[in-house]
């Protein structure tokens, strides 16, 4: 039996007095229940290279466990190589969050999120087409004949251990093999993906030999008027989950062919809006920024330094203040994620 | 008799199971009937044939394979059974191999390279021509040899005709098609993860993307196809320059000695280590032992972990991807028009560069006046795919008094206990002259500040976020004082890029007392760039003054080691 020991994530939101504030009710927090037969085979599916019209790629080639869930790319890259349009978000934690994509504030839940990967086609990431059959090659990509999600779940249905996850996932249901149950099965394992055990978490729930003197100093720094970070980085998740303009390109993408929140709402004051990033497990999901612009926690410092951010003045930081605010966003990193099987892939797949 | 019977029975299912992979193909049909040929008689080792190899080779081989001693490292220790071994290649054993065969200084030995795959090793049988007799044999653990032509080709059979590479190209390519075919590189959650098996990956561009046909020489099939987007190619401002034909002559078969601005070395172009120098003093004294450039490791993938692991060298003598085609070079150092110094630099290149899936790399030797020094690497592009990572495996060897090894811990300096690794972060304290480490003698406290990369060395670099390693130097043990065949694979995102290989599993107590001599290596990581503006690592083609030439925008890495005195 998987045993996972999670901290009391309630007792920490309430240390920072926003405990069923509505943003984040406790009683949605994931139980130790939820390791059910559905989320394991979500797990399963989660990184399984056959939900792809190649083979190629699963959720996981781009939310990569190793990674915090990203894939330390600038772009993704889709199952032809074709570059995707935004940074590969953590999905660490997200479950909590009120919208789960960088701009687009209707997409609320996972099963709406993942029918972008699963079936968009400018470009195709995972490639698959929602119909079936698909028997024309021109409908899907020059490059191959196309799959459809019907033709995944005929394969599914010919593995003798999917036949054993779906009938224990869903053993009401007639005809298991249906798309809407491979979604709520993905869906159900990417709620349990929650991260909370870092150096930082421990230092609040009062340890305080978990974050070392300097480490300490980039905290005041983060939450203090001078760095005033958690304006938009703010407990528990270092994110509001708001949109805020976010032109961090550096000058050098096409920030301008990516019009952010505008693009759905139409709204021109939406333009150039992004949802704030959370910063938990920052240090290892760079490349930063909606396009993956900065490489590093210093280039982002620097662009703020030089820039400011979301409206407000420059921030000037010393050598000293600099390197201090770096060690507390590394202290951010929850490294138990590492040693957690329930976040790797749940067998070696050829 | 068990054990016979045991045996047959082996060598039954191999035929069965080879046979059902081979099944296709005239060249798989005859590797097939060639590897189970060699499986069948001791000692079990697939040799080169006589055509590939010229008299003296072949006597070497021959030499090598009668070794009884190799039995030990082609059998499983505890039931006997052969283990599929074959020879890669038999080259004459250079200055640069002396160090792990000083018998060799002679000039007559040569050197055969066999690689197992059950084992994932390789083996080193020094054979001294002039005595006919074996006179050293090392084993390589978890290190591949570069790939010989035949399996070049084996490879390529084998990704041309299948059916997945043709209905992914929407056409059957032909070899003329594909490019680095003789790469090693690996695949995430198949048999070549990690470069577990020998795999290679034909890469077919169409369009701005390349089809990476991974194939696995050890199962012999097709382990995986990847895409990556090279971006658009343009037309080829024909770069393709002719080997310099003093190159093998004078740089490859010999040593050469520097004498200059009180620096004083040798050099060699080595087989598979790029350019090494040796033996450098400064003012008349000894200061580094030797110093080289292992191996070039590229990734294209975090996820799938599929790149290329490069080796660079001498066109000859070895079976490098990317070779030297020019001699080295010696040029002045200048800074704020002050000629401070001189660069003895190589360059090494792929024939189609700079179109897609052709590499470029330059290696720089930087000698100041003052006695600073850089060894400097770059790459010029273009590379597979426009989301690479590169990451050079330098390896520099500190004379026996420069033993004590210590880090700026921000407020002073640590001493390294025992051998280790650390990653340059955003992190990372420097002292104000920007000093990481330091390298001293004990008792004097003189020897080298090594001043981190940050992208302050005014050659383009935007800084390193360098793995660094300390180990101790053994010229007795296959640990690098000789030529060293790719130690890591390509596609690693962590510390393990091949030097913790001689460091793990029980690091060694670093011992000032002892006079241990310290060997620091240096893996820094390069994230390739293409988009307008911000490119490194790249080249392209543009229009220039009405023809088409390549632009360049390289990426140089490397620490610069100042003198404490």
């Amino acid at each position: 039996m998987f045993s996972y020991h999670r901290p009391n994530i309630c007792l920490l939101l309430c240390l920072f007095g926003i405990c069923n504030t509505g943003f984040i009710q406790c009683s949605n927090l994931p139980q130790r229940d939820d390791y059910n037969s559905i989320n394991t085979l979500g797990r399963h599916l989660f990184f399984d290279t056959r939900l792809s019209a190649n083979g190629t790629k699963s959720c996981a080639s781009c939310h990569d466990p190793s990674f915090a869930f990203t894939d330390g790319y600038r772009q993704s890259t889709g199952v032809y190589g074709d570059p995707l349009r935004r940074n590969a978000p953590s999905l660490l934690n997200v479950r909590y969050l009120p919208t789960l994509n960088w701009a687009d504030t209707h997409i609320k839940t996972f099963e709406a999120q993942m029918q972008g990967p699963l079936f968009s086609n400018n470009p195709p990431e995972l490639g698959l087409a929602k119909n079936t059959p698909v028997a024309d090659k021109q409908q899907g990509h020059p490059y191959t004949t196309p799959k459809s999600i019907q033709q995944v779940l005929e394969g599914l249905r010919e593995d003798s251990q999917y036949q054993r996850l779906f009938s224990e996932a869903f053993p009401h249901h007639k005809n298991p093999f249906s798309s809407q149950n491979l979604f709520r099965a993905i869906a159900a394992y990417e709620r349990t993906l929650v991260s909370f055990g870092s150096a930082y978490d421990r230092f609040v729930a009062g340890d305080t030999t978990a974050l070392s003197a300097a480490a300490q100093r980039g905290l005041y720094l983060f939450f203090g008027e001078k760095g005033n970070c958690a304006h938009c980085h703010s407990v528990p998740l270092l994110s509001d989950g708001r949109m805020h303009q976010g032109d961090y390109s550096n000058g050098t993408n096409d920030s301008l062919t990516d019009l952010g929140l505008y693009e759905t709402t139409k709204n021109k004051a939406d333009i150039g809006l992004f949802r704030t990033p959370p910063l938990r497990n920052v240090a290892i999901t760079a490349p930063y920024f909606h396009d993956g612009s900065t490489a590093t926690l210093s280039a982002v410092l620097t662009y703020f330094e030089k820039q400011g951010h979301s409206g407000q003045k420059p921030i000037a930081l010393t050598a000293t203040e600099r390197r201090d605010l770096i060690l507390f966003l590394e202290s951010l990193t929850d490294t138990s994620i590492f040693q957690n099987p329930w976040f790797r892939p749940p067998a070696l797949m050829e | 008799m068990i054990f016979l019977k045991n045996y047959y029975l082996v060598i039954l299912s191999n035929l069965l199971i080879l046979s059902s992979i081979f099944a296709q193909t005239p060249l798989l049909e005859q590797r097939n009937r060639a590897v189970l040929a060699a499986l069948a008689q001791a000692p079990y080792i697939l040799a080169l044939e006589e055509n590939q190899l010229n008299p003296t080779q072949r006597t070497a081989q021959s030499i090598a394979l009668a070794d009884t001693n190799l039995l030990q490292l082609t059998t499983d220790p505890q039931t006997k059974q052969p283990l599929r071994s074959e020879v890669f290649s038999v080259y004459p054993a250079r200055q640069s191999d002396y160090g792990a065969a000083p018998v060799c200084a002679d000039g007559s030995c040569q050197k055969v390279e066999i690689y197992n795959y059950a084992k994932n090793g390789s083996v080193l049988v020094f054979v001294q021509m002039s005595t006919q007799k074996v006179v050293r044999i090392g084993y390589l653990p978890n290190m591949q040899p570069d790939i010989p032509s035949h399996l070049k080709q084996l490879a390529l059979d084998i990704a041309i005709e299948s059916p997945a590479v043709s209905e992914a190209l929407g056409f059957k390519p032909t070899p003329e098609n594909a490019l680095m075919s003789d790469t090693k590189t690996a695949l995430n959650r198949t048999r070549c993860e990690r470069s577990k098996h020998l795999c290679v990956a034909p890469t077919f561009v169409k369009d701005e993307k390349a089809l990476w046909a991974i194939v696995d020489l050890t199962d012999l099939k097709i382990a995986g196809l990847r895409w990556t987007q090279v971006g658009n190619a343009g037309p080829n401002p024909t770069e393709r320059r002719v080997q310099n034909a003093n190159l093998t002559e004078c740089y490859c078969q010999k040593s050469n000695t520097l004498e200059r601005n009180g620096w004083k070395f040798n050099y060699i172009l080595t087989s598979s280590d790029g350019l090494r120098i040796s033996e450098v003093d400064f003012g008349g004294k000894r200061v580094i032992k030797n110093a080289k450039l292992v191996d070039w490791h590229v990734s294209y993938s975090n996820t799938d972990g599929f790149g290329y692991s490069d080796a660079v060298g001498c066109p000859f003598f070895s079976s490098a991807a990317v070779i030297a085609l020019d001699i080295p070079t010696t040029y002045d150092l200048v800074e704020n028009g002050q000629t401070v110094g001189f660069v003895l630099s190589q360059n090494y290149s792929s024939e189609g560069w700079p179109t897609p899936c052709n590499y470029n790399y330059e290696q720089r030797f930087e000698f100041y006046n003052d006695g600073r020094f850089r060894m400097s690497v770059g790459s010029l592009g273009r590379g597979c795919g426009n989301n690479g990572t590169y990451r050079p495996v330098s390896r520099i060897a500190f004379e026996g008094n420069n033993n004590l090894f210590a880090e700026w811990s921000g407020k002073d300096w640590t001493n390294w206990s025992k051998e280790s690794w650390q990653l340059q972060k955003s992190s990372t304290p420097y002292t104000p002259e920007g000093w990481q480490y330091r390298i001293t003698d004990t008792a004097s406290k003189t020897g080298f500040a090594v001043v981190a990369n940050i992208g302050q060395m005014a050659d383009g670099g935007r800084g390193d976020e360098a793995y660094t390693y300390i180990t101790v130097n053994h010229p007795d043990l296959e640990e690098g004082e000789g030529d060293l065949m790719t130690i890591g694979p390509c596609c690693n995102t962590d510390y393990q890029q091949g030097p913790e290989n001689f460091i793990q599993p029980k690091p060694e107590l670093l011992n000032p007392n002892t006079g241990n001599e310290l060997v620091f290596w240096y893996v820094p990581q390069l994230k390739n760039d293409d988009r307008a503006g911000n490119q490194y690592c790249w080249a392209e083609t543009k229009v220039v003054d009405g023809i088409y030439k390549s632009v360049v925008y390289p990426c140089f890495s490397g620490p610069l080691f100042v003198p404490i005195k």
